[in-house]
Order: structure tokens, then C-alpha cells, then sequence
């Protein structure tokens, strides 16, 4: 699995920092989902994607 | 209850404790393992300290303490440890029992100052472990 949290981030002007203390979770957990090696819970994705005004089906990219 | 507040309490609740079996053990008279448990208890207080002023720290960033991925991590640390510790108390069961056969013994305050501090430090290594590893998903 791909994200676009870096692309978007970048685009709000926006750090890993700002985004953990948006949607309340630790700024490591960004740095692994936005590595793409941790999947995020549902209720997490769609705070993420809120955040960075887009959906769930935009911000996370599968492979197959 | 709030972070900050469960973070003092846990700390009010290992003071004591530490205070406790500080006691205990200057009560008993200073001899080698009297002062290995102080050292411990020494090492135990430092430890609990920078990490009370890191989580002081991430609090007042305006980081939260745990989250789902640290939760996750949390739980598997402490579901490993538990299996590894089991088998190795197993283990250290039999051989006590092979060591009383021959004549060596200890006491129960030495053996389970042994079991507490092996089960803490098994469950330390398998969190930073899993920290640095990470995991896939919440689940």
C-alpha cells in the first residue's frame, strides 16, 4: 500500500507534527503510515483524509 | 482521567513502592545483596524519571501519550512476553529444583526479586523490539 499523506501534506503546508496533533495520535504513528508500514484503523484513515481534505480512496493507493 | 493526571498518579503509586522496598531493604542491614537491590532500586527511580520528563514533554507538545499503534505494540510486547517469561520460569523451576537436590538454596526474597526483575526486563525488550519493527496494522 501507497500514501499521498507526504504529496497533500506538502500541499497544505503542513508537517508530520501538525498533522499528528490534528488528528490526536503520536508522530511517529504519521511517519509509519506515510511510510506506508503501518495500516492505519478506519476511524484513523478517514481523520487523516478530513484532515487533508480528500477521501480514503485517494489518500491510500493499492496495488492490485 | 486525563494524561497528565494518570501519569502523576502511576508515578505517586512508584514512589511509594520504590520508597517501600527501600525500606525494607535498609531495615534488613547493608550486605552485597542489599546492595544490588539498592543499585536496582537506584537504576528503577533514574529510568522512571527521564521517562516521566519525556512523557511531560510529549503532553505539553500536545502529542497524546499512547495511540492506536503504540497501544498495538503494547499489547504484542506484553502477549510475547508473557509466553517467554512462562517458559523461562518454567525452565528456572526445574533447574532450582536439580540445585535443591544438590544442596544450594535461595530465598524467597532473592528468587522473586529474580522473576520480577527478569519479567520487567523481557517485557522492556520485546516493547522497544516491537518499537523499532514496528507492526502492520492495529489489529
Amino acid at each position: 500500500m501507497r500514501t499521498r499523506i507526504k504529496e497533500l501534506r506538502a500541499r497544505y503546508d503542513l508537517t508530520q507534527d501538525d498533522l499528528a496533533k490534528i488528528v490526536g495520535v503520536r508522530r511517529e504513528t504519521v511517519l509509519f503510515i506515510e511510510k506506508g508500514e503501518y495500516n492505519p484503523s478506519l476511524n484513523l484513515a478517514h481523520a487523516i483524509a478530513k484532515a487533508l481534505k480528500t477521501t480514503i480512496d485517494e489518500l491510500f493507493l493499492f496495488d492490485d | 482521567m486525563d494524561e497528565r493526571a494518570r501519569m502523576w498518579v502511576m508515578v505517586g503509586i512508584s514512589a511509594v513502592l520504590l520508597a517501600i522496598a527501600l525500606m525494607i531493604t535498609l531495615n534488613e542491614g547493608i550486605n552485597a545483596w542489599s546492595e544490588i537491590v539498592l543499585l536496582t532500586i537506584l537504576a528503577i527511580a533514574l529510568v522512571a524519571i527521564a521517562l516521566a520528563a519525556k512523557s511531560m514533554r510529549e503532553i505539553r507538545s500536545g502529542f497524546p501519550l499512547q495511540d492506536e499503534r503504540s497501544m498495538a505494540l503494547s499489547i504484542r510486547a506484553g502477549n510475547r512476553a508473557f509466553y517467554v517469561s512462562m517458559y523461562i520460569f518454567l525452565f528456572m523451576a526445574m533447574a532450582f529444583v536439580v540445585l535443591e537436590d544438590r544442596g544450594v538454596t535461595f530465598s524467597n526474597a532473592e528468587l522473586l526479586f529474580v522473576i520480577v526483575g527478569l519479567m520487567g526486563s523481557i517485557h522492556i525488550i520485546f516493547s522497544v523490539y516491537y518499537n523499532r519493527k514496528g507492526r502492520r496494522s492495529s489489529e
